[in-house]
């Protein structure tokens, strides 16, 4: 999978990827905030004949192309933009470690930009991960307590 | 000459004129253009969607088009790219591929023949007995005359061989110009307009009979209200003209504007280097700190 567009924050994968994943292309690591399907050229071609017909003789027309958007986890030294074409991939445990340990000590200064731009749900798959890896962070239950108490805050708005 | 904008009060009205004189000369040669239209066999078919499904149902197609990123002008480096595309359907049986072929240009290669060329080379690839081929494109591009000889000998050879290379494995082979610049017709004539222009009198869905320009056969269809597409084909096809041009008509009747031919729809749509595409490879040279200044001595 390749990055097909990019933007200030946010950056396209051709793709299925997951929502809530946490991914990396080029240098830079990014969560999964949606996965969409773009329009397949299915109606420009259409007419009178049915799907099948299509399918059957003009196959590619009916392909669907999915496009994952990832939003860049910003603030963590150079994580600059990925460029278009970089490869994407999962992103391991150890690299997500590493990513997150600044002289040994835990940080997540995205955090912020995460929670004000992206849906809650994402940035609540994005500590739950974390908390695997950093099972003895208090800075992450302290987090996630915060995001169940705003998800239950808008619930019973 | 005009000396003030094009865009002013004066420019237009020249402008005006001059399509308006244009036409009224095109008036007076319409009983030329019937005349000449009267002296050529035309045939007609009686088409629809359904009817190409018919024409269409097994046969395999293949489209082949090419596109490129010249260099310097898009690159700012002295190298451009070449991308050639076969877009293949077995129609009916839902299976389809596209095989690619790239070629990485130098700054002082004529890069629209090193594309002709790598065009051509896709459609001998792709004769194999069973498919129809069809190119967006001329065998006989009349460019080619006003080039240096190296570089039309180049155009003339490699479009040889993809006609001589159908004929030996009877492989039909379409080259399907949409607009028309060619003026065989006309000249034999004595008239100085294009073909297209002079046969813009044919009903829709109407072909003539097949025609020759030295070593090659071709003929105008129309399958849109404008005006008649050029189709050119190697002399072996002659025989069996009728039925060939049956599935051209198909494939045309199977495009989105349902007036050219829907593999090579697909095919322009896989050749095209998209901008996403170029992004990517102007991103990646960026890296490679290439001298202006020494691209532009080197020219």
């Amino acid at each position: 999978m390749r990055v097909v567009r990019v933007t200030d924050k946010v950056f396209e994968v051709e793709g299925n990827l997951k929502v809530g994943e946490i991914v990396k292309a080029g240098e830079c690591f990014a969560v999964v905030v949606s996965v969409s399907e773009e329009e397949p050229e299915y109606m420009k071609y259409a007419g009178e004949l049915n799907r099948e017909e299509i399918e059957a003789y003009m196959p590619d027309v009916v392909e669907k192309t999915v496009i994952s958007k990832c939003f860049v986890l910003r603030g963590m030294g150079e994580n600059t933009s990925p460029k278009v074409g970089d490869e994407v991939r999962e992103v391991s445990d150890e690299e997500l470690r590493e990513f997150h340990l600044r002289n040994g000590e835990f940080r997540i200064p995205y955090f912020y930009n995460l929670l004000k731009s992206c849906d809650i749900e994402i940035a609540k798959s994005v500590l739950l991960r974390l908390k695997r890896i950093f099972d003895k962070e208090e800075i992450i239950d302290i987090l996630l307590k915060e995001v169940d108490y705003m998800m239950l805050h808008h619930m019973l708005r | 000459m005009l000396e003030s904008k094009l865009v002013s009060s004066e420019g237009i009205e020249l402008f005006k004129n001059f399509v308006e004189e244009v036409y009224k000369k095109v008036e007076e040669q319409k009983k030329v253009f019937e005349d000449v239209l009267s002296t050529i066999n035309v045939k007609k078919f009686k088409a629809n969607r359904r009817w190409a499904l018919k024409v269409l149902r097994g046969v395999k197609v293949v489209g082949v088009d090419g596109s490129q990123i010249t260099p310097l002008r898009e690159f700012g480096i002295p190298a451009g790219a070449v991308q050639v595309a076969s877009y293949v359907v077995e129609h009916g049986l839902g299976s389809w591929e596209v095989r690619y072929v790239s070629k990485l240009v130098k700054l002082e290669e004529n890069i629209d023949a090193v594309r002709y060329s790598m065009e051509m080379q896709s459609i001998v690839k792709n004769m194999d007995s069973k498919s129809y081929v069809f190119y967006d494109g001329s065998f006989s591009p009349s460019f080619a005359k006003e080039l240096k000889p190296e570089i039309g000998r180049r155009y003339v050879e490699s479009a040889r061989k993809a006609l001589k290379k159908s004929e030996e494995t009877k492989t039909p082979l379409f080259g399907y110009t949409d607009r028309s610049y060619a003026k065989d017709i006309a000249k034999k004539c004595g008239i100085d307009v294009y073909d297209s222009f002079l046969l813009s009198g044919m009903e829709y869905m109407s072909y003539t009979e097949p025609l020759r320009s030295g070593e090659l056969s071709y003929c105008y269809a129309k399958f849109s209200p404008s005006l008649p597409s050029r189709i050119e084909f190697p002399c072996w096809m002659e025989k069996n003209f009728d039925s060939m041009l049956k599935v051209v008509c198909a494939e045309c009747l199977l495009g989105s504007t349902l007036a050219y031919p829907f593999v090579l729809e697909r095919a322009h749509k896989y050749a095209v280097i998209s901008e996403r595409e170029r992004r990517a490879i102007v991103e990646s040279i960026g890296h490679s700190n290439l001298s202006f200044k020494w691209i532009s001595k080197r020219r």
